[in-house]
């Protein structure tokens, strides 16, 4: 039940704290919690389930200043819209993996983890919404703003890094 | 529709969120005659697919899976070991206390209790129908395929008029789940709006005839021992279970 999404866990971890030390920790002790719950869980969805209780022990870690990075659950909610960058030259554009890192850094914390959640987890909607305890609504609004950030800052990084 | 309609849809749609077929037949044509959107479209593509080539994963070190591998197996075991008299008698007290207020909680709810919490998983299910699961299992507006379809997945059959005349297209039906238990669900349609009608056996004559809750109405009856529960977004919900009453009266 949980091994399987430690993994899962650990990259969310480490997304969401930006250190290895941290993250191990942040995983280790929602394992344990985990397996302290694992009879009150009644769920299908075992990976939303420990990743929801992944991402609270990284909030708790926040929360006490390790590591030193303000979480602001929501903050971006009620951000203007942003403007949407422009497809076409989002589409001639060639990108790398220090780019792609980069940006995906450069993301607060509540919209870095929608991109990890949605495209590289894959995760359904009603499952991320089981994570981020939030409703589906909240999830559509929020990944919908970190596409469109990321796609912003791998344009910009983009125009720095050419020759 | 429109390329602002399509652009609020299109991150869903991508996503594979998407199970209205009707929308999504609409979408799809709209992307094949409108560039600007396709390019969009395609953009949003390029972006989940360069996270995923280039993105760092970090897979769990191996000591941590092994850690953690400790903590499983050691975990199951914590309840037992000695146990002495005075802890089982405590254990045993307390089952009692547990059994008395389960047993309090079945007697009480929600059969006795219809309101609030049901009509949340009605409009929950409804929302989850429309939105991220799917709508339909059997998807035909034929009631003739509708009705036999449930046959076998549930023990009560229900009823399924024919309301197109109405303007009630049927247009599939699906299984369900509300508060725990297994229901049908009918797909109607008013115009662009769905209906989603639960039907299930009845577990006590359910006092509430409607409710609204979060902008989308209930409205409840019961026949044949089956309570029926229809919820939608469009004010026709009276007239729509006026029409279901007289064509299933025999």
């Amino acid at each position: 039940m949980v091994l399987p999404h430690v993994s899962a866990g650990h990259n969310l971890a480490r997304c969401l704290l930006r250190n290895d030390h941290d993250a191990e920790d942040a995983v280790q002790t929602a394992a344990v919690r985990a397996f302290q719950a694992i009879d009150g869980f009644r769920g299908s969805d075992g990976k939303a389930w420990f990743l929801a209780i992944v991402r609270r022990s990284c909030l708790n870690l926040l929360r006490q200043g390790r590591p030193a990075t303000i979480w602001d659950d929501g903050a971006e909610d009620q951000l203007p819209d942003l403007r949407t960058p422009d497809p076409q030259q989002f589409l001639m554009k060639a990108f790398d993996a220090e780019l792609v890192n980069q940006a995906i850094g450069a993301l607060p914390p509540d919209l870095r983890e929608m991109i990890v959640l949605r495209e590289v987890e894959g995760m359904a909607y009603r499952e991320i919404a089981a994570v981020i305890d939030h409703p589906i609504g909240t999830v559509m609004s929020r990944l919908s703003h970190a596409r469109r950030r990321l796609q912003e800052l791998l344009l910009e990084g983009g125009i720095e890094g050419l020759p | 529709m429109n390329c602002e309609q399509v652009s609020e849809l299109l991150e869903s749609y991508g996503d594979g969120e998407f199970t209205n077929a009707i929308q999504a037949r609409e979408i799809q044509a709209h992307l094949d005659t409108c560039p600007a959107c396709r390019e969009k479209f395609e953009a949003q593509k390029r972006l989940g697919s360069v996270v995923r080539e280039f993105a760092a994963y970090h897979s769990a070190p191996d000591r941590l899976l092994q850690s953690i591998a400790a903590i499983g197996a050691v975990e199951p075991e914590r309840p037992k070991r000695s146990i002495n008299r005075g802890l089982l008698v405590w254990s045993f007290a307390n089952l009692c206390w547990s059994a008395a207020a389960l047993f309090l909680v079945l007697c009480f709810w929600p059969g006795h209790k219809p309101g609030q919490s049901l009509v949340s998983d009605l409009v929950s299910g409804h929302i989850r129908s429309l939105q991220a699961q799917h709508l339909f299992d059997v998807p035909s507006s034929d009631r003739h395929t509708v009705k036999p379809w449930f046959q076998g997945k549930l023990n009560f059959s229900p009823d399924v008029p024919n309301l197109a005349s109405d303007g009630f297209p049927l247009v599939g039906g699906r299984l369900d789940t509300v508060g725990g238990h297994p229901v049908a669900a009918l797909v109607y349609m008013r115009g662009k709006h769905t209906i989603n009608v639960f039907v299930m056996q009845a577990v006590s004559s359910s006092q509430v005839s409607s409710a609204s809750q979060s902008g989308y109405h209930l409205i409840h009856w019961s026949e044949h021992g089956l309570e029926y529960w229809a919820v939608s977004d469009t004010d026709s919900l009276p007239q729509f279970r006026d029409r279901f009453l007289t064509e299933t009266q025999p």
